[in-house]
C-alpha cells in the first residue's frame, strides 16, 4: 500500500490554509472587539461631556490591552455548589459559535473562508447555538440572578431569532440566493444599487428589523435584559471572573461587530464601493484590499450607531421586549414577506 | 388593533430620534468635557475649602500663635490632637512644645478649629495626603506650619463673637 | 490509509467521528442522573446529526437541523426543565422507571424506523460509495418541497399551525370580565 505523496502533500496545504484562516478570524475578531470596546467608552464619555480613556498609552488607545492583560491575570473562581463541568464548557458554547459565524462573512472580493451556497441560513444556525451556552452558564453558576437572567436570554433570544431571520430572508429573496458572497455581488455598481436604496419600503423595514432584533440577539444595552446589571448584578456571567469571563466579554462584542457586518453585507452594498470611482473599476489582488478596506469603513460607521444607540436608550422592560418581538416585529416581518414575496414573484421575475 | 397604537408607533419613530438628536448634541463640539485632567490640571479650591487642620504661621510671631491649652486634643472625637506645651516662665508666652495630628484617623469634622481660642488652627488648602507609610499620616508641629503656610491677620471682633457663640 | 487492512478514506473517518458522537451522546442523554446534563447532551446528538447531514452534501438540511433542533427545541427542553419547580432541589435526578418496557419499546421502534429507511427510494443512493454526488442544494431542496412534495409540506405546516394554535388556547388564562 503506497502512500500518495502528493495528495498528503494537498492535504497539509488544505489543513494549513484552514489553519491560517482560523486564526486570521481570531486575531481580527481579538483587535475589533479591543478598538470596539474602545470605542464604546470614549462614545459613552464624550455623550457624557467627559473625556473617557487617555492615559495608557497615546490617546489611551491602548487602554483595552491593559484590561485584557488585567482580566487573564484574574484568579479562575468557580462558586462551591456550582456544576464544575458545565461552569467550564459554557463559555466555549458562548464563544465558538460567534467565532465560527465569521466564516461565511465576505470581508472583500475573494477573502471569504468559506462562500457556503446556505450563508445565511448558517449565520442563524449557528449564533442560535450561543443560547445554550448562555443558559447553562446560568444554571450552572447556582446562583439566582445567574439563573434569571438566564431565564431571559432564553426567552428574549428565541423571541428575536424569528425577527432576525424574516428581515434577512429580505434581500435574500431580492437576490435569489442565501450565499453571502452573491448577495454582495448583485448589489456591485454605485451605492443606488444597495439593498437599502431599493424595493421601497420592504428593504428599509427589514433593515431597520434586523438593526433593532440583531441589538436584542448581541445583547447591547436597550435590550441587555439578561446581564441587566441594575436588576441581576451580571446576570448570566455574575459568577464567571478571568478568562472565562473573557470568553464571555469575547463574544458579546464580536456577536455586534457580526450584527454591523450583516446589516453591511445585506443592505449596504457589502464590500462595494458607493462610488464606481473609488475602486469600482480595480481588478485582482487590488480590488480585494479595497472591498476590506470598503466593508471595514462601512462596519466602522455600523458600529458607532449601535454604539450610539447602546450610549442613548435606557433599558426596556421585559414585557416591553417580549411584546416588541412578538406583537410587532413578527407580524410585520410576515406581512413584509408575503409583500416582498409577491414584488419579485410578480414584479421581479417578470 | 388596541386603540393608540398607530399613535405609538408614530411616537416612536418621532422620539427615538430626538433621544439620539439629544446626545449626538452632547458627542460634538457642542458641548466640551467637562473632566480635569488632574495631575496637570489642578481643581481649583473654593475659598472656604475645609481641608486638614494646620497651624499658619504668624509673620508677626515667626511661629504659630497656637497657646497649647489642648482644648483641641479635648474636643477631638478620636483624639488623634497630641499637644505637650513647652515649658516656659512667663504664662503670657505659652506655646506648644509638641503639637501631633494622626491625619490618618481624622474625619474632618472640624471641631478643633471651632474650639480654638486663638482662632490658630485653620484648614489647609491641599487635598494630595497619599503617602507610602502610616508614619507619613503624622504630622508633627513643622509639618503642621509649613502646611499651613501665614496666618492672614484676622479682626478681633470675629473672635468675640465665636468667643460670645461659645458661652 | 490503511489501517489493520482495511482502506480508510478521510470520509469514513469523519463519518465515524460524527457517528460516535452521535450515538455516545444519545446513549449519555438516557444515562445522564442530572437532567439539565442530560439536555445538553441531546443538544450535542443534534449537532453531530447535523454533521452527517454535512457528510452528505445537504448542508442546507445540516444548517436548518442546527438551527430548529439545536437553537430552538433543546432550548426549549432546557427551559421547561427550568420551569420545573424541583429544579433546585437536591438529588433531581431522571429515573428510568420501567427498563424492560423501555428497551423494548426503543427496539420495536427501532427495528420500525430500520425496515422502513431499508426500503425507500432514496436508501441507495447514500449507500453509494464515497460522498453522495447528487445536488441538494437550496435550490434542488426548494423545488422539492413546492413541486413533488408539495402536499406533505403543507400538511406539515397545518400540524405546526394547530399545535401553535392549540399552545395558545392551553396556555390563555381564564381572567373574569374577558371574553
Amino acid at each position: 500500500m503506497q502512500i500518495d505523496t502528493a495528495q498528503l502533500t494537498a492535504l497539509a496545504i488544505e489543513i494549513a490554509k484552514i489553519l491560517a484562516a482560523a486564526v486570521c478570524i481570531l486575531v481580527f475578531i481579538l483587535l475589533v472587539v479591543l478598538y470596539v470596546v474602545l470605542k464604546l467608552r470614549w462614545v459613552i464619555a464624550r455623550i457624557q461631556s467627559r473625556l473617557g480613556p487617555n492615559r495608557t498609552g497615546p490617546w489611551g488607545v491602548l487602554q483595552t490591552v491593559a484590561d485584557a492583560i488585567k482580566l487573564f491575570q484574574k484568579e479562575d473562581i468557580i462558586p462551591r455548589g456550582a456544576d464544575r463541568w458545565l461552569f467550564t464548557i459554557a463559555p466555549a458554547i458562548v464563544f465558538i459559535p460567534a467565532y465560527v459565524v465569521y466564516v461565511v462573512i465576505p470581508f472583500g472580493k475573494g477573502l471569504t473562508v468559506r462562500p457556503l451556497d446556505v450563508g445565511v441560513v448558517y449565520v442563524t444556525a449557528i449564533s442560535s447555538i450561543s443560547i445554550i451556552g448562555i443558559i447553562t452558564a446560568g444554571w450552572a453558576s447556582n446562583n439566582k440572578w445567574s439563573l434569571l437572567g438566564a431565564f431571559r436570554a432564553a426567552s428574549q433570544l428565541i423571541a428575536f431569532e424569528v425577527p432576525v431571520i424574516l428581515a434577512m430572508c429580505i434581500p435574500v429573496l431580492l437576490s435569489g440566493s442565501l450565499n453571502l458572497d452573491v448577495i454582495v455581488q448583485k448589489q456591485a455598481g454605485s451605492i443606488r444599487d444597495w439593498n437599502l436604496f431599493n424595493a421601497f419600503p420592504m428593504c428599509q423595514i427589514a433593515c431597520l428589523m434586523l438593526l433593532i432584533a440583531g441589538l436584542a440577539e448581541a445583547n447591547t444595552t436597550p435590550f441587555d435584559l439578561m446581564e441587566a446589571e441594575s436588576e441581576l448584578v451580571a446576570g448570566f456571567n455574575t459568577e464567571y471572573s478571568g478568562m472565562k469571563f473573557a470568553l464571555f466579554f469575547l463574544a458579546e462584542f464580536a456577536e455586534a461587530f457580526t450584527l454591523s457586518a450583516l446589516l453591511v453585507t445585506l443592505f449596504l452594498g457589502g464590500y462595494n464601493p458607493p462610488v464606481h470611482f473609488l475602486g469600482g473599476g480595480l481588478t485582482g489582488y487590488w480590488f480585494s484590499l479595497v472591498s476590506l478596506v470598503w466593508f471595514l469603513v462601512k462596519c466602522w460607521l455600523v458600529v458607532v450607531l449601535i454604539l450610539w444607540i447602546r450610549s442613548t436608550f435606557p433599558r426596556v422592560r421585559i414585557d416591553q421586549l417580549m411584546n416588541l418581538s412578538w406583537k410587532g416585529l413578527v407580524p410585520v416581518g410576515l406581512a413584509n414577506l408575503l409583500v416582498t414575496g409577491a414584488y419579485v414573484g410578480l414584479w421581479v421575475a417578470r | 388593533m388596541k386603540k393608540g397604537l398607530l399613535k405609538d408607533i408614530i411616537n416612536a419613530f418621532v422620539s427615538l430620534p430626538k433621544g439620539l438628536w439629544v446626545t449626538a448634541k452632547n458627542w460634538s463640539f457642542l458641548r466640551p468635557s467637562v473632566t480635569q485632567l488632574y495631575p496637570e490640571e489642578k481643581p481649583t479650591l473654593p475659598e472656604r475649602y475645609r481641608g486638614m487642620p494646620t497651624l499658619p504661621v504668624d509673620p508677626t510671631l515667626g511661629r504659630t500663635p497656637c497657646i497649647a491649652c489642648g482644648a483641641c486634643a479635648r474636643i477631638c472625637p478620636e483624639h488623634i490632637i497630641t499637644v505637650v506645651p513647652e515649658k516656659v516662665s512667663d504664662p503670657k508666652d505659652r506655646r506648644p512644645a509638641e503639637f501631633v495630628i494622626d491625619i490618618s484617623r481624622c474625619m474632618w469634622c472640624g471641631l478643633c478649629m471651632e474650639v480654638c481660642p486663638k482662632n490658630c488652627l485653620k484648614p489647609a488648602r491641599t487635598f494630595e495626603l497619599a503617602c507610602y507609610d502610616r508614619q507619613g499620616m503624622i504630622y508633627k508641629l513643622e509639618d503642621l506650619m509649613r502646611l499651613g503656610g501665614t496666618l492672614e491677620p484676622q479682626p478681633e471682633e470675629t473672635k468675640e463673637s465665636e468667643g460670645a457663640h461659645a458661652g | 490509509m490503511a489501517i489493520l487492512g482495511f482502506e480508510i478514506t478521510g470520509y469514513q473517518i469523519a463519518f465515524v467521528v460524527l457517528a460516535g458522537i452521535t450515538l455516545g451522546s444519545a446513549a449519555l442523554v438516557v444515562l445522564m442522573p442530572n437532567i439539565m446534563r442530560a439536555a445538553l447532551f441531546l443538544g450535542l446528538t443534534l449537532l453531530g446529526v447535523a454533521g452527517l447531514y454535512v457528510l452528505m452534501n445537504a448542508a442546507f438540511l445540516a444548517a436548518v437541523q442546527v438551527m430548529i433542533y439545536v437553537g430552538a427545541v433543546t432550548t426549549m427542553i432546557i427551559l421547561a426543565i427550568f420551569l420545573s419547580h424541583r429544579l433546585m432541589q437536591v438529588g433531581f435526578a431522571q429515573a428510568i422507571h420501567n427498563p424492560v418496557f423501555a428497551f423494548a419499546a426503543a427496539g420495536v421502534m427501532f427495528i420500525f424506523l430500520f425496515i422502513t429507511v431499508a426500503n425507500s427510494l432514496w436508501v441507495r443512493d447514500i449507500c453509494a460509495p464515497g460522498p453522495a454526488n447528487t445536488d441538494v442544494g437550496v435550490h434542488a431542496v426548494a423545488n422539492a418541497l413546492l413541486q413533488p412534495y408539495v402536499f406533505p409540506f403543507e400538511l406539515a405546516s397545518v400540524v405546526l399551525l394547530v399545535a401553535l394554535v392549540g399552545a395558545v388556547v392551553i396556555a390563555k388564562e381564564d381572567r373574569p370580565g374577558e371574553p
